[in-house]
């Protein structure tokens, strides 16, 4: 087909480090490298914690690490724990915090679906986080685009889970697209933050559906 | 022109500019689209015409006259998954349901960057489908053609708070006739033999009938790409569905249209050698369930399918109520003997919910002894979601008041009496063959993709191997697509024949 037969597409864009997308995917997110992710990630910006609420996301985890430790792909939850005794409005819902959970799925590959452990009807959901803004001034502050995943604050994580050392931040690759986040983990060693890896997460099911 | 090719007889010779084989979605909008630009187009069709004045109810003779195989394909492997695909002209818009529905985003942006489709937009494919949608007039169905059968399904998703809507179909004035696969009755659907077709005819395209091609010509030149110069066909008598003479057509360009199954074999046959051909054979391998209910449904009145959920569509699945002609679907039903006797006096009571995950398992397709042979192999993961689907189904016809769900699936209760007893099908560890799956949406065995080894044709729907060759059928669809694919194989192809006019017209 000449150049000339050819309708305009749009343009691959470019970003510095030599990043080319045309649109971000679960799966395209997932194959690209480090360099390549930390850039998209600065670029992205916060979710809202309305676009997570009462969902599962699928998750990879893009370290091939996590896959020789058996939790490459994984689900992460979200959902307002309400005291109903507390809330008499819509704000103080809304204002009610938000928490998350891991679910842990077969391992199995990118394309395939994500089948919780040990079945659907009972999955076993375990490393629980705080939901929240970043919040300057903070000890985990460093990206203040980002919503932060804090793990030492899960309503019902045992004390002796390492899951409670996670600092994951997250934010919106595409902002037309209130699907598909990407997030970067941190493992909180003392005042120590060791930077863990990227995971990316899409929308995939209605908590309880 | 739609010629009668019972008048002819011996070898006839024809030339055009473009032969289309295959008279469905693809073929039927590529026909329109070329000859309204001023191109001679001849489109070749191996079944007859269909109508509805000489269709027919009774499944059987149907199946035999207008689906190949006689309805008895199977995609066989670790499990029998039996998909259909119409024989007429029109192609396998004759018998479907109609239901129109784009390529998801999410889908198409995925198809872009995994398999470098570099010329295509996610804007540019919407443009064409909803100038498409506009065209063919798909809307969604009325509430007076939905019918018992569909308000249930409604009722059931409504009660579980999950969306819920009506499909939207390719069908104006729809009398509720549940007719949509035999031909429908009233004319409400808009088949490629009601619309693209005659558009095309009226634009000056040759339309033959009983024609079915037996290879593509292929001029070779030594270390050079080959070039496609035409078609030869076997004229088929209509009534001993045999040879009776030979047509060849001799064109600057070719677009096969002949399906998943089909196309790949034309492609071999012809001479092409690319390693994908026929690979990469893709499907929504679906379940359904049936729910009794003590009200009268009478599944024969009311739209096909008319209603529908996305409630699992982020996980990769639709739901659907669903129909078929009584002596397909109620062979389904539980039980044998008295069992299954007393089942057949309560069918009208009954009504069904589908679910097609969208699906990773591959196949392949093969020609052996000059017919199709399919191989599916259904992975686990794809067997366990459709689990996952088949509960949802399950509490969707006890929510809508179901007195007994059937699940149609091995090791679960086959007659389920209370809505806790869906969590056994999440419990249970499924093999391929406890399920009674069916998979009428196939794709991708002349897949799409920038990279010639691993691909067919490329985004314009060129073949890599052969100039001026094109395909424009689900088999250019890389993968599962979650929605049903008539929309999606459309505005490929209308995206094709529209830079195929620039090219040839020049």
């Amino acid at each position: 087909m000449s150049q000339a037969n050819i309708q305009q597409a749009d343009s691959f864009q470019e970003f510095p480090m030599g990043v080319q997308h045309r649109y971000f995917t679960f799966h395209s997110l997932a194959r690209k490298s480090t360099k390549e992710l930390h850039e998209i990630f600065m670029r992205g910006l916060q979710p809202r914690l309305e676009d997570l609420e009462g969902w599962e996301f699928r998750g990879w985890n893009v370290s091939s690490l996590t896959r020789v430790l058996g939790f490459q792909k994984f689900k992460k939850g979200f959902q307002h724990i309400v005291r109903p005794s507390k809330v008499t409005s819509i704000n103080e819902y809304k204002q009610s915090t938000l928490h998350g959970y891991n679910v842990v799925v077969r391992q199995n590959r990118l394309v395939d679906p994500h089948l919780a452990l040990p079945n659907e009807l009972h999955p076993k959901r375990h490393g629980f986080y705080l939901v929240a803004p970043v919040t300057m001034g903070e000890k985990d502050c460093k990206y203040p685009h980002a919503l932060l995943l804090d793990y030492s604050k899960g309503p019902t994580n045992p004390i002796w889970d390492p899951s409670t050392l996670l600092r994951d931040y997250l934010v919106k690759p595409d902002p037309e697209n209130a699907d598909l986040f990407l997030g970067k983990a941190y493992l909180a060693l003392g005042p120590q933050r060791v930077f863990a890896g990227y995971f990316i997460l899409e929308r995939y099911n209605h908590i309880g559906l | 022109m739609i010629h009668r090719t019972e008048e002819l007889h011996g070898d006839v010779e024809l030339h055009a500019d473009v032969c289309v084989i295959g008279s469905g979605p693809g073929g039927a909008v590529v026909a329109k689209e070329l000859a309204e630009r001023g191109l001679r187009v001849v489109v070749l069709e191996s079944g007859p015409v269909l109508n509805s004045k000489n269709s027919t109810r009774e499944g059987g003779t149907f199946l035999s006259r207008y689906v190949q195989e006689a309805g008895m394909r199977v995609m066989m492997g670790n499990a029998f998954v039996v998909t259909m695909q119409a024989e007429a002209l029109g192609g396998t818009s004759e018998i479907n349901s109609a239901i129109f529905k784009p390529i998801p985003d999410a889908i198409l942006k995925e198809w872009i960057e995994d398999y470098q489709l570099k010329d295509m937009s996610v804007e540019g494919m919407r443009r064409h489908f909803k100038h498409l949608e506009k065209e063919i007039g798909a809307r969604p169905t009325e509430m007076e053609a939905q019918g018992m059968k569909n308000l249930l399904v409604k009722r059931g998703f409504d009660k579980l708070g999950w969306d819920s809507h009506p499909l939207v179909r390719a069908v104006s004035g729809c009398k509720g006739s549940s007719d949509c696969m035999t031909s429908c009755p009233s004319g409400a659907k808009k088949t490629m033999s009601a619309t693209y077709i005659p558009w095309a005819s009226k634009a000056g395209a040759d339309v033959y009938p009983l024609c079915r091609v037996r290879k593509i010509l292929v001029e070779k030149k030594w270390r050079k790409k080959g070039k496609a110069r035409g078609v030869v066909a076997d004229l088929i008598d209509p009534k001993t569905r045999k040879p009776k003479g030979r047509l060849t057509v001799h064109a600057r360009a070719v677009v096969c249209s002949a399906g998943v199954i089909w196309s790949p074999i034309l492609l071999r046959r012809s001479g092409l050698k690319a390693r994908w051909i026929g690979r990469n054979l893709c499907a929504h391998i679906g379940v359904a369930a049936f729910g009794l209910f003590d009200e009268e449904v009478n599944a024969w009145e009311g739209a096909t399918q008319g209603w529908g959920s996305n409630a699992l569509f982020q996980r990769g699945m639709v739901m659907e109520s669903l129909s078929a002609m009584p002596a397909m679907l109620s062979a389904r039903l539980p039980g044998v003997g008295h069992d299954f006797l007393k089942r057949l006096k309560n069918y009208k009571h009954t009504t069904v919910i589908a679910v097609k995950p969208r699906g990773t398992s591959k196949g392949i397709v093969r020609e052996v002894g000059g017919n199709p042979l399919c191989l599916m192999y259904t992975r686990q993961a794809d067997i366990d979601e459709a689990a996952f689907g088949l509960k949802a189904c399950i509490d969707g016809l006890f929510a809508a008041g179901a007195k007994e769900v059937y699940p149609g699936c091995f090791g679960v209760p086959h007659v389920m009496t209370r809505p806790e007893e869906s969590e056994k099908v999440l419990t249970r560890r499924f093999g391929a063959g406890d399920f009674e799956f069916m998979a009428n949406h196939v794709f991708g065995t002349c897949r799409m993709g920038g990279n010639p080894k691993k691909s067919v044709v490329d985004s314009w729907c060129e073949t890599h191997e052969v100039d001026d060759l094109f395909v424009c059928d689900s088999s250019v669809i890389p993968t599962g697509m979650i929605n049903n694919p008539q929309g999606a194989i459309m505005s490929f192809s209308r995206r094709a024949a529209i830079q195929m006019a620039h090219r040839y017209n020049a």
